[in-house]
């Protein structure tokens, strides 16, 4: 089913705006993310089209339908809390058939539905426990699984695994993945873990402070995002800001011209480049030298922290730059090294409010 | 979990010979229940070395009737108490869900019923009771109770509710849940604990009501409170059926207690931070 | 993307409009309860207090207008019991909260029988006023009483503890000090219990302790907790009866004549409506003093709650 936001805005009662006037479409069994930072109004957006909130202005279309004054159990959605919210008091097998057993199903056939759904999920040998007898992990497939079992025309879930721990989290991240590939529901998911954004969506919708900045699939997202906000967000470890200049449609960085050029008038920019993009060799070889201030090690991928040498106001935040390199090479701190980027890797934003230059 | 107290041995022995102290005259009274009446009233008071008695105990349930005042404070309390329960979880729901702003007003406009001084409406009550021809009966008592116990219990119960997570009953709208399951089917067996807790403390704060008792009972439906003051004539206090009449008066208040003495402190607590 | 919001109106919400609905639904029968058994009765004291009725003597009753409250407003012990009353009510709520406090403390220990303790504490205040009343009373006996039994054991001489003007109303302080401390004590305590034992730890690396750890950490985190059990014992200490009642009736003299008292007085004398007026007297009381205390300290108290939240 498609869903349809279109305009929402969200007052609360203090004052505060939540959601500014918001508008998105989302294609029938797409997963798309709402990505953003505590705050941002991603998980209001979401409890609107739940129908837990109620927008001040705009409306909500979910399969073509206005749901916006619809109460949340006649929308057909269902929705997987951070918190899991399972009903404490009832059974496993209670918690999935409380759904159909309110509209009515019979015991044994909803008891059925549940078993089926419970053996897919790899739970069926829980059903008779109560949720404060489970694992974080098993009470979250039994979230999911309540929220399966009713087939709704969408789902809904926010940061449903920020409370597991790593292991756990990478684990049902595939899970969620292969239920999507299989049964292709339409969801909208929260969450402010740009990995599991990247990783999960068919878009990324990067929110900041009540407002969606660039919504786009996730190769797009990482390599052209649309502000310095969401290409800052994105990406871990993150990006290098540069102060630059645009001169003549040309991208100059530290008195060097780079081969990089973009529409616009003469101005100053920020020069976004990503650790990855970034190559390192002896000095004198690069756009300036630095020296390397200290290193971090990721596993297969090590990032040298550089601090540009003779080149004053280079950077647009944190005194280094960021730089990977590979775990085979040797690098340490103490050492002068030549920095150069890859051209076609470099981003360019307006330095006065962030928004990306384009070709 | 580690927590800062003055830790010392002698702290401790304080704190034991504190409340022996603070507690000494309620022992005496316990111990006036089974003492020989003739050393009740001799001069020297004595102490330990007696030989106990259930004398008193006996003359409370033949010539005071005991068994029938008890059976009176049980249906009227008991009774009142279930009322206000069951009048109470939905408002104190209410009053919860609302949003902070109109929820809090209700709130205090609810509580501050509860200080309203008693002489106020004894007398209204007392004529209302007598014009409907329920003076002396339970029903005017149970009626009162509620009045009197409600405003405290919804007080309460709102902050038990106050502290459940919403979440819970977000999902069984979304499962399809009507407000009415939502609260009998969900929301009651969470808030389990704190109902136990605010049915215990309206019981308690009618157990020992007196100044109603008194103005709307005479004969037929005398309450322990009452009771035991009719131990008292003009000139003699019989001191140890008083004794064993406060002493049975006593006991389901310390036994409710124990049971749940952390949660009653909690309750209270809780429902003043919120 | 994110257009200027056109602010088309404020929009109508049915959802929680319904839900609004339901809450004022299932308020509805506790109101209807308390206005019927609370405000109504009120209302009909204030019906009563401008007629005499006389109890003894229903035919007589009419209405006089204000002449009840003038009568009040003239009598010395109107006066004197409202003066009473207010005294009494600052110095046992005093005693209470510091004592009380003071208890909380000692009380909050992890020692075994520490949840036993703290079950018999409470004992006082459950226990029947009227049996506690009497037999404190009698231990107060100025002859037989086991209080000047005692002193004389320590060789001290006795008091006339109840019989007596000077020393009466502070007798009864004692025992309504006796009976409410351990309530105030255990209230305290749960909101000391309260506090997240990290802040403990940090406040001990600190090396803030003793004294200063009570006054600068414990007491401003149980600021709230403090504010209701204040006003509770407050607006009970201004209604004080039961054990005055029983244990001294206002005398000697009128040395214990509090309010609650004074009212009765005039249901002795079958004065409905007299009674009828004081008693309305005394709930404007109890309303100026409560609506004093929460816009004084419990406003600011909420604000800076607010504060602490952003």
């Amino acid at each position: 089913m498609t869903v349809s936001l279109r305009n929402l805005v969200k007052r609360f009662a203090d004052g505060t705006v939540a959601v500014k006037g918001i508008d998105l479409e989302i294609a029938d069994g797409e997963f798309l993310t709402l990505l953003g930072p505590s705050g941002c109004g991603k998980t209001t957006t979401l409890r609107l089209v739940a129908g837990l909130e109620e927008p001040e202005e705009g409306s909500i279309h979910i399969g073509g339908r206005d749901v916006t004054a619809v109460d949340p159990g006649d929308r057909n959605i269902a929705m997987v809390f951070q918190s899991y919210a399972l009903y404490p008091h009832m059974t496993v097998l209670q918690n999935m058939t409380a759904s159909l057993r309110v509209a009515g199903m019979p015991k044994a056939a909803a008891d059925e539905k549940a078993g089926v759904t419970a053996r897919s999920l790899g739970i069926e040998h829980l059903l008779h426990r109560k949720p404060a007898k489970l694992s974080g992990g098993e009470r979250q497939r039994v979230a999911l699984g309540r929220a399966m079992i009713r087939n709704p025309i969408c789902y809904l879930m926010d940061e449903p695994l920020s409370n597991l721990d790593l292991k756990l989290r990478e684990h049902m991240r595939t899970e969620i993945k292969r239920l999507h590939q299989k049964y292709k529901v339409t969801t909208i998911y929260v969450t402010h873990d740009q990995t599991e954004a990247l990783v999960l969506s068919d878009r990324v919708a990067v929110m900041n402070k009540g407002e969606i900045l660039q919504v786009a699939d996730p190769v797009t997202i990482y390599e052209r995002p649309a502000t310095t906000f969401v290409a800052d967000f994105v990406g871990s470890p993150s990006i290098n800001f540069l102060k630059g200049d645009l001169r003549s449609g040309v991208a100059t960085v530290a008195g060097r011209v780079l081969k990089v050029a973009r529409a616009g008038g003469d101005r100053p920019v920020t020069l976004g480049i990503r650790p990855e993009d970034i190559v390192l060799g002896p000095t004198g070889s690069g756009i300036f030298d630095g020296a390397v201030a200290f290193v971090e090690v990721y596993g297969s991928v090590v990032i040298a922290f550089i601090e540009p040498k003779d080149v004053g106001g280079l950077l647009a935040r944190r005194e280094f730059v960021a730089a990977a390199v590979d775990i085979h090479e040797p690098i340490a701190a103490g050492d002068a090294v030549g920095v150069r980027f890859r051209d076609d890797r470099i981003s360019v934003f307006d330095a006065g409010d962030g928004t990306a230059l384009s070709c | 979990m580690k927590r800062r107290s003055i830790n010392s041995r002698a702290m401790n022995v304080l704190a034991f010979a504190v409340v022996i102290v603070w507690l000494a005259p309620v022992a005496w009274v316990m111990l006036t229940s089974i003492k020989p009446t003739m050393l009740i009233n001799s001069a020297e008071p004595t102490f330990f070395f007696f030989t106990p008695t259930t004398e008193h105990y006996i003359e409370v349930f033949t010539r005071f009737r005991f068994g029938d005042v008890i059976v009176n404070s049980l249906i009227t309390v008991g009774v009142s108490t279930l009322i206000v329960m069951i009048l109470a979880f939905p408002a104190a729901y209410a009053v919860s869900r609302m949003g902070l702003m109109s929820g809090d007003f209700w709130a205090l406009t609810v509580l501050s019923l509860r200080f309203m001084p008693g002489v106020v409406v004894v007398l209204p009550y007392f004529k209302m009771a007598n014009s409907v021809g329920l003076l002396d009966t339970h029903l005017a008592l149970i009626v009162v109770y509620v009045a009197f116990g409600l405003p405290f219990a919804v007080w309460i119960l709102r902050g038990f509710l106050l502290d459940l997570p919403r979440e819970v009953e977000e999902a069984g709208r979304l499962d399809g849940f009507g407000w009415l399951r939502i609260l009998f089917f969900l929301v009651l067996p969470m808030a389990a604990p704190g109902i136990a807790v605010t049915a215990i403390f309206t019981f308690v704060f009618s157990w020992n009501e007196y100044l109603f008792a008194l103005f709307l009972t005479l004969q037929k439906v005398t309450t322990i409170p009452v009771a035991l003051q009719k131990t008292i004539d003009v000139y003699n206090v019989l001191w140890g059926s008083l004794s064993a009449g406060a002493a049975i008066q006593l006991l389901p208040m310390i036994a409710v207690v124990f049971l749940l003495q952390k949660h009653i402190a909690r309750g209270l607590a809780l429902g003043a931070v919120k | 993307m994110a257009a200027e919001p056109s602010f088309t109106g404020k929009r109508h919400a049915p959802l929680a409009a319904h839900r609004r609905r339901v809450a004022y639904l299932l308020l509805a029968p506790t109101l209807l309860v308390l206005l019927g058994l609370s405000i109504f009765p009120t209302i009909y004291s204030v019906f009563l207090s401008f007629r005499v009725d006389p109890l003894y003597n229903p035919k007589v009753a009419r209405f006089i207008g204000w002449r009840n409250y003038t009568d009040l407003f003239s009598d010395d012990r109107f006066w004197n019991s409202i003066r009473l009353t207010l005294y009494w009510t600052v110095v046992v709520v005093t005693i209470q909260m510091v004592v009380g406090f003071l208890l909380a403390i000692l009380l909050d220990r992890k020692m075994r029988g520490a949840s036993v303790l703290r079950t018999l504490i409470i004992v006082p205040v459950f226990i029947s006023p009227i049996a506690m009343g009497l037999t404190w009373r009698f231990i107060f006996e100025p002859v037989s009483g086991l209080a000047n039994w005692f002193l004389s054991g320590l060789g001290l001489e006795g008091y006339s503890w109840l019989s007596s003007t000077d020393t009466a109303l502070g007798t009864l302080m004692f025992v309504d000090c006796w009976q409410w401390t351990p309530f105030v004590a255990l209230i305290l305590l749960a909101g000391i219990q309260s506090i997240s034992p990290e802040i403990t730890e940090a406040a001990r690396l600190d090396r803030i302790r003793g004294v200063s750890y009570y006054t600068r950490i414990v007491l401003p985190l149980i600021r709230p907790v403090i504010m209701v059990v204040l006003l509770i014992r407050i607006v009970d200490s201004i209604r004080f009866f039961d054990l005055n009642f029983i244990m001294t009736k206002g005398g000697p003299g009128s040395s214990t004549l509090v309010m609650s008292t004074y009212d009765y007085t005039f249901f002795e004398q079958g004065h409905l409506g007299l009674m009828a007026a004081c008693g309305l007297l005394m709930l404007v009381l109890v309303n100026l003093v409560v609506f004093v205390f929460l816009n004084t300290l419990y406003r600011s108290e909420k604000a800076a709650r607010r504060a602490d939240m952003k």
